[in-house]
């Protein structure tokens, strides 16, 4: 069991900028996940944690101990890889077994065979292996390759276990299955995990704290509802939800809450920036309703529709703002049914609005959070 | 219906075949069909008079202890060769691999290689000068390191390892690339995890990388095997070819390759020579039947 800290951890390749200085303090026994696109540097982080990529800068710390220059070994972890990285020419038991005879060489502490065997058919067990442990990998479906790289990573006890995407080369539907296998083994098992996906729902399901990463950058790092519910800035908003979050650019005055085809509710337009010439509001596609008149309280969305799609349960409205050519998405009821072409009005409860400072991105204090709770200036 | 659809698609692979069969046919199996004939003749070179002896000649060239010193010496050259090929050409291969990530890595590369495609002759020739008792620099390096400088070509027990030490030399750059690019098929990953498993270099190169490149090894020992029991002109040269003397001193390089050689074009008996080439045959194809036997057990396909 281990707490991990990242100060400012930065890797360079070249002049090229993998990790730009990612802070983290990952708590003993949490479920960390990281997400962000393809080249956000999540999985670089991984290693750099792992032991496998040197770290060019910043401080990386297990329960406060530097672990910078420490080879992957000392560290105490676990790790499982994308493509499993089983060893191909070992059974399932001499794979499982390879870390705990390569220790009892160097340690000194030679535990007896049957100590190891034992160890090995309790893991086995715990993951369903028992009855595979003399096959070779070639001979196991995938998700059995999957749990012995499990196995493999847990048969020492690691403090800290690490999995660079381990589902994504899983078929859909073993893909869920093994998601809350891995749900399961965490509460069996609480260690200290790093898991680093580019899937929303593994995130989003799996995760205690969800870590959003963009260009080598962390964006956000709370629990996943928190994430989601409050977005850091427009990238986080953006990134999360399928669809994301609509975001439109408006231009703000003082008290003014006509904005385009925008409107707030009162509330929210009062004090809004002088000093800020732009907002960027922001508007999930779930939250979004038809609404047949206008009202005070709600945040309202002219919108032209383009296509609809229907999706069974609910439709996906795409159009545009009447007043603009930014894209709307809302996710309706299936009797609402706009047609294409229409024009329609939408709307959004005030907690369901959120605002962005134009330019850096930056969510704006909750109007809805400043109406409950005095502002202290 | 079916039966002439069947003849066709043989007609066709075998159509498709007939460039690579017509190849083999003309230049291999009828030649060694050729040769085992002869070697029940005993054949005159210029006259055409031909006499059947049966197994005459087989008969003689076991009776021979010119042969069987000359296979004693091949073996002795083989059972060198391999080990060291092995040995050196997968050292240089993994020093290789680290520095293919550094900035000149192709160059290294592209110098280990270079003698193998430098003329064998040609380079034999300036091995001749290296070896040279007085003035080469095998022996400036030797006594350098105040080590006793050796008579190499011209003494019976360092001719054959000098010429060992060219071919090493020459052949060499062609594993180095072999072994370098079974090394780029262990992946990444494998080292990864055994690191991570707390595997040493050692354990990692012993329980990782040598058995998954045990195909690669064993490509490399076959055709190790092959090269050092043909060896011919790196030997015929450094030991004095063109001018007479070849397998010299007191036969201490004659391989049985040089045997054959010899037997045909130096003392003109082409039926004794083609029942010598025939034997050389059936025990390289034994070797290498062994060695397949051996594999089957130790070598790990993925």
């Amino acid at each position: 069991m281990s707490t991990i800290e990242m100060h400012d951890l930065v890797k360079t390749y070249g002049a090229e900028r993998v990790v730009n200085g990612v802070d983290l303090e990952i708590a003993d026994g949490q479920f960390v996940v990281l997400l962000g696109p393809s080249g956000c540097g999540k999985t670089t982080t991984l290693r750099m944690v792992a032991g496998l990529e040197q770290i060019t800068g910043g401080d990386l710390r297990f329960d406060g101990r530097r672990m910078n220059d420490e080879p992957p070994d000392r560290r105490g972890v676990g790790m499982v890889f994308q493509h499993y990285a089983l060893y191909p020419h070992m059974t399932v038991a001499a794979n499982l077994s390879f870390g705990l005879e390569s220790r009892r060489q160097r340690g000194g502490r030679r535990r007896a065979r049957a100590a190891e065997r034992a160890r090995v058919l309790e893991i086995a067990r715990l993951l369903e292996l028992e009855h595979v442990l003399d096959h070779r990998p070639k001979e196991l479906s995938g998700g059995q390759r999957q749990r012995v790289a499990l196995g493999r990573a847990l048969i020492r006890d690691p403090d800290v276990f690490l999995l660079d995407e381990p589902l994504s080369n899983l078929d859909a539907n073993l893909r869920d299955r093994m998601r809350m296998e891995l749900a399961r083994l965490h509460e069996e098992l609480p260690v200290t995990t790093v898991y680093v996906t580019h899937d929303q729902s593994e995130a989003l399901t799996l995760a205690d704290v969800l870590v959003v990463m963009h260009e080598g950058r962390v964006r956000q790092a709370a629990p996943p509802a928190e994430v989601y519910d409050s977005p850091a800035d427009t990238f986080v908003a953006g990134f999360l939800g399928s669809p994301g979050m609509n975001l439109w650019e408006v231009v703000t005055e003082q008290g003014e809450r006509e904005l385009r085809s925008v409107r707030l509710p009162e509330q929210m337009a009062v004090g809004l920036g002088a000093d800020r010439p732009g907002v960027v509001v922001g508007v999930r596609p779930e939250h979004l309703e038809l609404v047949g008149e206008a009202h005070d309280s709600l945040a309202l969305v002219e919108c032209r529709v383009r296509i609809v799609e229907n999706l069974g349960s609910h439709q996906l409205v795409h159009g545009s703002l009447a007043g603009g050519g930014e894209a709307v998405v809302a996710h309706l009821e299936p009797r609402d049914g706009p047609r294409r072409g229409e024009t329609i009005l939408l709307g959004a409860r005030e907690e369901h609005v959120h605002l962005f400072e134009s330019g850096t991105g930056r969510r704006l204090a909750s109007r809805a959070a400043r109406g409950r709770v005095p502002v202290v200036a | 219906m079916r039966r002439s659809r069947l003849l066709k698609d043989h007609l066709v692979a075998y159509g498709l075949l007939s460039p690579a069969i017509a190849v083999f046919v003309v230049f291999f199996f009828v030649p060694a069909a050729y040769l085992l004939y002869i070697s029940f003749f005993h054949w005159g070179v210029l006259s055409s008079a031909t006499t059947f002896v049966g197994l005459e000649n087989f008969r003689r060239l076991f009776a021979q202890p010119l042969f069987w010193h000359s296979l004693a010496t091949t073996g002795y050259y083989t059972l060198v060769m391999i080990p060291a090929t092995v040995l050196l050409s997968l050292g240089i291969a993994l020093v290789l691999r680290e520095a293919v990530t550094a900035r000149r890595g192709g160059v290294w590369r592209a110098a280990v290689f270079l003698p193998h495609v430098t003329p064998v002759v040609a380079t034999s020739i300036i091995w001749v000068w290296i070896f040279n008792p007085q003035f080469g620099l095998a022996n400036f390096v030797l006594t350098s390191l105040h080590l006793p400088a050796l008579g190499w070509l011209g003494t019976t027990q360092w001719a054959l390892p000098a010429v060992m030490i060219d071919s090493l030399w020459h052949s060499l750059g062609l594993y180095v690339i072999v072994f370098l690019a079974g090394l780029a098929n262990v992946p990444r990953d494998l080292v990864e995890v055994a690191q991570l498993d707390g595997a040493r270099r050692q354990r990692i190169f012993y329980r990782i990388i040598w058995p998954l490149l045990s195909p690669t090894t064993f490509f490399v020992v076959i055709l190790a095997t092959v090269n050092s029991w043909q060896a011919f002109s790196q030997i015929y040269t450094m030991t004095g070819g063109p001018h007479g003397g070849a397998g010299g001193p007191a036969f201490s390089t004659t391989t049985d390759a040089l045997l054959v050689y010899q037997t045909a074009f130096s003392y003109y008996h082409f039926s004794l020579a083609a029942a010598m080439a025939f034997v050389l045959f059936a025990i390289i194809l034994t070797l290498t039947l062994i060695q397949k036997w051996i594999s089957n057990r130790l070598v790990f396909y993925r």
